[in-house]
């Protein structure tokens, strides 16, 4: 298994408003090795951003104060986390939100809620697409590396 | 011509009428959202277009009558109507502008030049006066902004008697013009009572309506937030605990005995169940409010429909049942639908006939009906009691108690369905037979247009 489809190689944040969807998201991270840091607000989540960079990033996008909208714009806009993977985890379950979060720049969307059973290889799928796209040179083992 | 062809022109043709072009509809339209202002404002280009036209052919006619004789009578009346139409299109003028009370006035002082004029001019028009007066009333009471109302009573008490003193003076006796005096000020003044107390009910009426309308939106509004945020906070602990439950049945959580399994199973049933039944009622409550916008595009229905019906396949499980799809050939390959709705409308259509479908078949035909699209469900499973369409539609209704619970489902998907119908301009009927199977048969019109947007579900 490759580092980028195994979870055991990913450095994860989590920003939601939601304890309890943290919860079930990290256990199920955890679970499969993966190293995983939480935020119950966007401005805490960019806090740990600076702190180390992950692998990638799962953020709400519905969150009082900073939202994920908000929260991407300035990961954007920050030169060293510019092209850090940001996945959206939403309960905007609608069609058509989907393509209105890509729009916004997210490399990928999880509808919560999520389903434990698929939800790792889900995201690897989803990692692995963009990890696989060209002129992106953050193979994960060696931002590991770095930050270690 | 194929049948594909022919739908755009047969769209348009109920918007057309007869010999008359838009900008003359368009003309009579008021712009004004306000509904007090709008039937002023309606009243003052209904009767400013046909004055104009009146005025026009009057001053025409007395060109042409007058022509022979330049005597100062004649020019004194061409110069009134033509004064008069030069006041109606400054009336025109300003009501295109936008100024509503401004054009009022002017259109009321037309009516006021022509009609004074008119009886300086001819001594013996002055039993017209009562009637005439009368007509500018009607008008000022229609138009005119309701505060300057008074002005009524005050020209039907001092400005009426003084147009007849004014003719009458060198032929009347003191005790005739009095009795003119009253005889046409009671009359005009008993009127301008009248219209004074019409209109005032009128205006508040109106704005009572309005302000019933309002809050009513006000209330809608405030139900649809309130449902969403409710939704919202019911559905993320629900999405907990089903969560951390597929994490002890996912085998993430240390090993358990089949017992503890099971218990673990119904758990999540029952989060699932629940989970369906609020969004089920989110669902109802969006139709509901009005907040569900129709979105449409251009589609295959051949393409929306087989989709459907394989995306269910899954559901029939092990049970020997067959799906089958079948559309005809005359059915054009492009529609314009709101494709998301028409398949939240057939999931919900074939999921319920595979459910009710123990053995047999579950087929969708769809066919041309005139100018609209035929989809009909149709099982051979279970079916209904004779009296079953009568109610089968309404809220939280299935056949009976036990089937609710043999066959669970929230009991508002057919109801959800029936909206979603009505809303894109269809109708959604069924014909059943106890224990033989349901035929659930939905017409949409091929071509939405805008006219079918507007229908509230």
């Amino acid at each position: 298994m490759s580092n980028i489809t195994n979870p055991a190689a990913w450095d994860v944040v989590i920003i939601d408003d939601e304890p309890d969807n943290i919860g079930v998201v990290e256990y199920v991270l955890v679970f499969h090795n993966a190293m995983v840091r939480s935020a119950g607000s966007g401005a805490c989540g960019l806090r740990l951003l600076s702190e180390r960079r992950p692998t990638f990033v799962l953020l709400d996008i519905q969150m009082p104060g900073l939202s994920g909208w908000e929260v991407l714009k300035q990961i954007r806009e920050d030169a060293t986390l510019r092209d850090l993977p940001v996945f959206a985890l939403t309960a905007y379950a609608m069609k058509g939100d989907r393509e209105r979060v890509l729009e916004a720049g997210f490399d990928g969307y999880l509808s919560k809620p999520i389903s434990p059973f698929t939800f790792v290889s889900d995201l690897s799928k989803m990692y692995e697409s963009v990890a696989q796209k060209g002129g992106n040179c953050d193979n994960p083992s060696t931002v590991l590396n770095l930050t270690c | 011509m194929s049948s594909l062809a022919q739908e755009p022109s047969s769209k348009h043709v109920p918007t057309l009428r007869l010999g008359s072009p838009a900008w003359f509809t368009n003309w009579f339209k008021p712009r004004s959202d306000d509904p007090a202002t709008f039937f002023r404002e309606r009243t003052i280009r209904t009767f400013s277009a046909s004055m104009l036209v009146i005025a026009l052919l009057s001053l025409i006619a007395s060109l042409i009558f007058y022509s022979n004789s330049a005597s100062a009578k004649s020019t004194a009346y061409i110069a009134v109507i033509g004064i008069t139409a030069a006041v109606i299109i400054g009336a025109i003028v300003a009501i295109h502008r936008g100024y509503i009370s401004a054009s009022a006035w002017l259109l009321v002082s037309a009516f006021l030049i022509a009609a004074y004029g008119i009886l300086l001019i001819d001594t013996y028009t002055s039993h017209l006066v009562v009637p005439i007066f009368m007509l500018v009333f009607l008008l000022w009471t229609l138009i005119l902004p309701r505060n300057s109302l008074w002005m009524l009573l005050l020209s039907s008490v001092i400005g009426i008697p003084a147009i007849i003193m004014l003719q009458g003076a060198q032929s009347l006796s003191i005790g005739g013009l009095f009795g003119i005096i009253v005889d046409t000020s009671i009359p005009l003044l008993a009127e301008a009572i009248g219209l004074y107390v019409f209109r005032f009910e009128f205006d508040s009426r109106l704005e009572n309506s309005e302000a019933a309308r309002v809050r009513a939106e006000a209330a809608d509004r405030l139900k649809t937030q309130f449902l969403s945020s409710v939704s919202h906070e019911l559905r993320t602990p629900l999405n907990a605990i089903k969560g951390y439950v597929e994490i002890m049945l996912g085998g993430m959580a240390g090993t358990f005995t089949d017992k503890q399994i099971q218990l673990q199973q119904h758990i999540h049933t029952n989060a699932e169940r629940l989970l369906a039944l609020i969004n089920d009622i989110l669902d109802l409550a969006k139709i509901e409010s009005g907040t569900v916008e129709v979105l449409l595009t251009l589609a295959s229905p051949r393409k929306v429909v087989t989709e459907i019906v394989e995306s269910n396949r899954s559901l029939i499980q092990k049970k020997p049942v067959a799906l089958e799809v079948h559309v005809d050939e005359a059915v054009p390959e492009t529609v314009q639908w709101d494709v998301n709705k028409v398949q939240q409308i057939l999931t919900n259509l074939v999921a319920n006939a595979i459910k009710f479908t123990d053995q047999g078949k579950v087929s969708v035909d769809v066919h041309n009906k005139d100018t609209m699209l035929q989809i009909v469900v149709s099982d051979t499973g279970i079916g209904m009691p004779a009296d079953a369409p009568n109610y089968i539609f309404d809220m939280f209704r299935q056949v009976d108690g036990t089937d609710t619970r043999k066959h669970q489902g929230t009991g508002l998907g057919l109801t959800i369905t029936k909206r979603l119908v009505d809303k894109m301009g269809g109708t959604i009927s069924v014909a059943t037979t106890q224990g033989q199977g349901s035929a659930f048969t939905v017409t949409l019109p091929r071509w939405m247009d805008a006219a079918t947007k507007a229908v509230k579900a």
